[in-house]
């Protein structure tokens, strides 16, 4: 089980990849199509690079990962990943500058793994969804 | 699986979807974690939405398609009218009990339950019946827990697995639970102005009986420190705090030193604040909502003034001279 650990962060490396350039296709290869995170992140990084502009830095750093490494249910596995996000700053077309600040407060979010035909495939990853709160 | 499948085509059909969405999941973002860093959100830019998409649910004692591939030639999927899979829940932060999660992750995790005070969040385990012994998997699903309300509900309108006997909160705070011992350094006194270092000395405890047939155990274990110095000045801390080397006594401030502002006399009351779980018949571990708060004897503590001055000689060739 030590691969979920490492696939994790290659993973986080793939998001990097995707933001630093607006190419998507290795992350959604090992990222089931209903991650909402990614969703998310894929439309702001793609709005951002909309009509020639282009984000530098953001990238994320896993602080922490943990796991009990047993398989729910579903088969799906259950790991804690807590991440910080470095300063970026969104150049936008007419020299349109954006810059959002770093993420330093550690946040921590569940990341739901599966490992299917020999290879682990991230479902999701964001915050911890609670039924009643 | 279809469910999210039919998310995206929605997203992608409707640009107003999408900004509604987006939206919704910033405002979501800010309620759960605000930020002071202008722009900045929670470890994502673009938005962090919560994670639940998983594989098509299952339920465990029909799941012989993917993860339980089933035997050949023994019938499977026998249609039985009586629910086999129960559930219960257990703690997701075991802090202080050799959990995985690091007790920083601890706090973040218990602090998403805010809606009422003292949450802790749990996860349910889905108990099959239909296996000797009953098989335990987790299910993935998460609630709170909160002292004086309602046990949060199981997943899928599934069952409780309802142990055969309850452990209240009042069970637990019942329970004679020792309190922490008191060590301040050095011994029962200490400078005007120095770090004078407390520590409490607890472990955790566990707590055996029989009732009515049924063997329950209750373990409780320190997870928060409620200091009064005696002087007006209160602290909470998550750590026990430690003894610290001789060389360091009254110099070096710790999570739980303290440094009195005048000399005198002061009892340091420490009141430990543990957390419980029960087992009944050797089933899983059931968290108790709520805490016990054990009230540790006054631990006496005099604060002395220190004066230095130049003397020359030694108190055996002037025995009247000033220190001696």
């Amino acid at each position: 089980m030590e691969g979920l650990e490492a696939f994790t962060e290659w993973w986080f490396e793939l998001l990097n990849y995707a933001q630093a350039t607006n190419d998507f296709e290795p992350l959604w290869a090992v990222t089931d199509s209903g991650c909402k995170t990614c969703t998310n992140f894929e439309s702001f990084v793609s709005q951002s690079y909309d009509g020639g502009g282009w984000i530098v830095g953001g990238d994320l750093t896993i602080q922490s990962f943990d796991s009990s490494f047993e398989p729910t249910v579903d088969g799906t596995t259950d790991s804690y990943v807590t991440t910080t996000q470095d300063a970026l700053t969104v150049y936008r077309q007419k020299n349109a500058v954006e810059e959002v600040d770093a993420y330093v407060e550690p946040t921590v979010g569940l990341a739901i793994s599966a490992y299917e035909s020999g290879t682990w495939r991230m479902y999701d990853y964001g915050d911890i969804a609670v039924t009643n709160d | 699986m279809t469910r999210t499948v039919s998310l995206k085509v929605a997203l992608r059909s409707s640009f107003l979807v999408l900004i509604a969405m987006m939206l919704a999941s910033h405002f979501l973002l800010f309620l759960s974690t605000p930020s002071t860093a202008k722009g900045a959100e929670g470890g994502f830019t673009g938005g962090m939405a919560g994670s639940e998409n998983r594989k098509e649910s299952a339920e465990p004692s029909s799941d012989t398609s993917e993860n339980a591939p089933a035997e050949p030639g023994i019938p499977v999927a026998v249609v039985d009218s009586q629910p086999t899979v129960s559930y219960t829940y257990e703690r997701v932060c075991l802090q202080g009990l050799g959990s995985f999660l690091s007790p920083a992750d601890c706090v973040a995790i218990d602090a998403a339950c805010d809606s009422e005070p003292d949450g802790s969040m749990v996860e349910w385990i889905a108990i099959d019946s239909s296996t000797t012994p009953p098989t335990e998997t987790r299910t993935g699903d998460r609630s709170c827990l909160y002292p004086g309300s309602p046990a949060p509900e199981p997943p899928n309108g599934g069952e409780v697995a309802e142990p055969a006997v309850v452990i209240t909160l009042e069970d637990f705070q019942s329970q004679p639970i020792i309190a922490a011992a008191v060590i301040s350094e050095p011994n029962n006194f200490g400078l005007l102005g120095g770090h004078n270092n407390f520590w409490a000395d607890v472990e955790e405890q566990e707590f055996a009986f029989e009732t009515l047939g049924d063997q329950v155990r209750i373990r409780a274990w320190p997870v928060a420190y409620d200091w009064n110095y005696g002087d007006g000045t209160t602290r909470t801390t998550q750590t026990a705090g430690n003894a610290v080397p001789e060389s360091d006594w009254l110099l070096v401030e710790t999570p739980t030193s303290h440094a009195y502002g005048e000399t005198g006399d002061y009892n340091l009351v420490l009141t430990t604040r543990f957390n419980g779980d029960y087992s009944v018949n050797g089933g899983p571990w059931i968290p108790i909502a709520g805490q016990a708060a054990v009230q540790s004897e006054p631990h006496l503590i005099s604060i002395w003034r220190s004066d230095n001055r130049l003397v020359d000689g030694t108190c055996a060739e002037s025995p009247s001279a000033w220190g001696c």
